[in-house]
């Protein structure tokens, strides 16, 4: 993974130094809340509901046993023992003092790590494939890319103040994991006719208030020209994306105002009048970077050839091996995924101790490496075959194993209204109550691969649009109400979820999942997906169950409390 | 209202004179209408003249008149309007503009990244400290991108950091 030099400690450094005089201009009142807010956002600092909330990023979601350990130090000392993992491979504090921020930074930085600009309306973490680098199906690692985008990105003095915030998503995989096309700009890799590497570039995709599919702004872009041409993006965006209503200022609005051709038109021309030499890369500058990415060498420690353990052995570790493993592209290890998805705790939170635990699992069976996907959970990508039992039995200690990933359990869920002060309505309370419906490990096998997604607000963090599944808390009146969508998918046949009908009080909500699940399991024919029976039948037989025995309770809300 | 350029503190010689205000002597600054309605009676008093430019005026309705400004004012409206950026960036790198450019109402938080985007002068905030705001220009900061301030991308300076890593020690071998 990519280590810093002088010019990236210096860079980190220098911005701890920053915030700590800002926060000390705040406490001495020379800086109103006002003129704080934008400061503090774009070092990660969100005023919530209860507390100060950091959020610290996680480049393209890359992580080692050393910065977890860091991780977890912080979430002992400055937090209550505990951290959450987000929807774009970062990590959030939920309860640090404002007077501690600049020292949390300090130790981040000794760690390789920071939260520059993962609020506010710049440029955010950039996000990749959390399989980069070891997925059989990868054309090439978008991660060295991630790294020359994150480096260009950060700090950048003309796009620090953009209309609104502005995500970027890399993927090099036939397979999208990225949801590629629901960022402001989507790239994926791919080689031309003469064999070059590129990128295909999408535009003007997002969830929040009004989602939007990513529309083709080029269908290959040379790989060397990178960072011209978004520069080029940028500045249209900057000059031209609206910056009189919030909810209208994302690139999404622009592309759809002004249409793809006529925004293409004006990059081309932005991008012409640019000087290209200063922001082309280099052959020996980007095999630089990539020498950071280089492959775990199956040399450096020796494998035994043969057959994976055998899942007989233990009925709980076939499961697991099933359900949280994927296939590697070396045959002698497997990729690992550790559930933060146990039903009794909130989606994508990990205690201190259970990052410690990672962390020397991630040495012992994982090159010390780690990610964060975007899916809330984490990934030991390089796992040999022969380790697979001993970390199934050191993670299923720690409560990491469940085995669900994929399943009706595996809930992305943003923090809600426990945590959240945009938020409307829990959704944490939400996701417990589906847990509490679906208890039964064998049900969900029975189920297969189902996407509930839960976000408490329109800002969609949980990417509820993009759920086979996809659940949405309103408030209505002072009470916590829940729309309900159906048949979205963030991955390749991007789809935006179709709506099932009036909104649900929180006590109702797992029924009705229920009700969507079991009109599924009956209309499936065989393995087929829950996308392929919506397709199939539509909105129709779901909403008819679902609505059936509600008629008479719908009027009645009932408190959130009711499921918690 | 305190000026500074990116070195010291300087007497502000300019007024930014309303589009109804009389002109008066000395040297001032008019708004890119008046510019446009009255450029002939600007250019014919033979004192220096420049143009205020809004976040939403397009600094390409200015570009063919650059070489007879001597000062471009930037208004950002506000401290979160970051379209000024890419005008200053436009100006000195696509129009090749070598005057003053003036950021107006500067806060300290922004100055370095104002300097980088090509603003050589600055006039402050009311509420912002001139000592602490020259302080923060004079401060190195590590950048990454190139910008208008001749910097250049960090992938390239690191690897002429190698170059000049490896010529060392061949000089260093070749003296022993």
């Amino acid at each position: 993974m990519y280590r810093y030099d002088h010019f990236d400690h210096s860079l980190v450094q220098e911005r701890v130094r920053e915030f700590r005089d800002q926060v000390r201009r705040r406490l001495a009142g020379e800086l109103s809340e006002d003129e704080f807010k934008p400061l503090r956002l774009r070092n990660g600092l969100y005023l919530q509901r209860h507390a100060y909330m950091l959020r610290v990023a996680i480049p393209y979601g890359l992580f080692s046993s050393r910065q977890l350990r860091a991780l977890a130090g912080i979430a002992r000392r400055y937090d209550r023992g505990f951290a959450h993992f987000t929807t774009r491979q970062n990590i959030q504090f939920n309860w640090p003092q404002l007077e501690a921020v600049p020292d949390i930074l300090e130790e981040l930085a000794a760690v390789e790590m920071h939260a520059i600009q993962t609020s506010g309306n710049c440029i955010r973490n950039i996000t990749s494939d959390h399989l980069a680098g070891v997925a059989a199906d990868e054309l090439e690692d978008p991660r060295p890319w991630c790294e020359i985008l994150r480096q260009w990105s950060t700090l950048h003095p003309e796009f620090y103040w953009l209309p609104r915030k502005f995500k970027i998503a890399v993927t090099g995989a036939a397979r999208d994991r990225t949801a590629l096309r629901f960022h402001d700009i989507g790239l994926r890799l791919v080689h031309n006719a003469d064999g070059v590497t590129g990128f295909e570039v999408w535009v003007g995709g997002g969830l929040g208030r009004a989602p939007a599919i990513a529309e083709r702004l080029r269908d290959f872009l040379p790989g060397t020209q990178l960072l011209s041409y978004v520069e080029a993006i940028l500045r249209v965006y900057n000059l031209h994306g609206r910056r009189d209503n919030l909810h209208k200022a994302r690139i999404k609005v622009l592309v759809q105002a002004m249409g793809v051709d006529r925004l293409r038109e004006q990059v081309e021309a932005a991008w012409q009048a640019m000087d290209h030499a200063a922001l082309a890369l280099d052959p020996a500058e980007l095999a630089a970077m990539q020498r950071h990415f280089t492959p775990v060498s199956p040399a450096r420690r020796p494998l035994p050839v043969g057959p994976p353990p055998d899942p007989r052995a233990h009925p709980g570790f076939a499961h697991w091996l099933r359900q949280n493993t994927r296939a590697h592209k070396d045959a002698d290890r497997r990729i690992v995924y550790v559930s933060l998805k146990h039903p009794g705790a909130p989606p994508g939170d990990i205690t201190a101790a259970q990052m410690e635990a990672v962390a020397d699992l991630a040495d012992r069976y994982s090159h010390g490496e780690l990610r964060a996907s975007h899916e809330q959970n984490l990934v030991l990508a390089h796992v040999a075959n022969r380790d697979l039992v001993p970390l199934w039995r050191a993670l299923d200690a720690q409560g990491l194993a469940t085995a669900n990933i994929g399943t009706v359990q595996d809930m992305i869920c943003c923090p809600g209204i426990d945590f959240c002060a945009l938020a409307n309505a829990a959704s944490i309370p939400v996701a417990r109550g589906i847990n509490q419906r679906f208890e039964h490990l064998d049900e969900l096998y029975r189920l297969g691969e189902v996407r509930i997604k839960i976000s408490g607000c329109m800002n969609a963090c949980g990417h509820h649009h993009v759920g086979d599944i996809g659940i949405l808390g309103v408030d209505k009146h002072g009470e916590q109400w829940y729309q309900v969508t159906l048949g979205g998918s963030a991955s390749d046949g991007s789809r935006i979820g179709t709506r099932l009908g009036p909104a649900l009080p929180a006590g109702a909500v797992a029924d009705a999942v229920a009700a969507v699940l079991e009109v599924f399991a009956e209309q499936r024919s065989g393995e087929e997906s829950f996308a392929s029976v919506f397709r199939r039948l539509g909105v129709k037989p779901f909403k008819e169950l679902v609505y059936a025995p509600h008629h008479e309770t719908l009027d009645t809300p009932q408190p959130v409390a009711a499921c918690s | 209202m305190h000026l500074i350029t990116r070195h010291s503190i300087r007497r502000n010689q300019w007024r930014h004179v309303a589009d109804e205000e009389a002109l008066g002597s000395g040297n001032v600054t008019v708004s890119l209408r008046r510019w446009r309605l009255q450029r002939e009676t600007l250019l014919a008093r033979f004192r220096p003249v420049g143009v205020r430019l809004q976040p939403d005026d397009a600094v390409a309705d200015i570009a063919a008149d650059l070489d007879r400004l001597d000062l471009l004012a930037l208004d950002f409206g506000s401290f979160a309007d970051g379209r000024g950026y890419s005008q200053a960036r436009q100006l000195r790198q696509q129009f090749g503009y070598r005057g003053e450019l003036r950021a107006l109402q500067a806060r300290r938080d922004q100055l370095q990244f104002l300097a980088r985007c090509g603003f050589d002068a600055f006039e402050l905030h009311p509420r912002e400290d001139t000592d602490a705001a020259l302080a923060v220009l004079k401060r190195s900061a590590t950048a990454y991108q190139p910008a208008a301030d001749g910097q250049s991308l960090v992938f390239r300076r690191r690897r002429h950091a190698q170059f000049e890593h490896v010529f060392n020690s061949i000089e260093g071998a070749r003296r022993r």
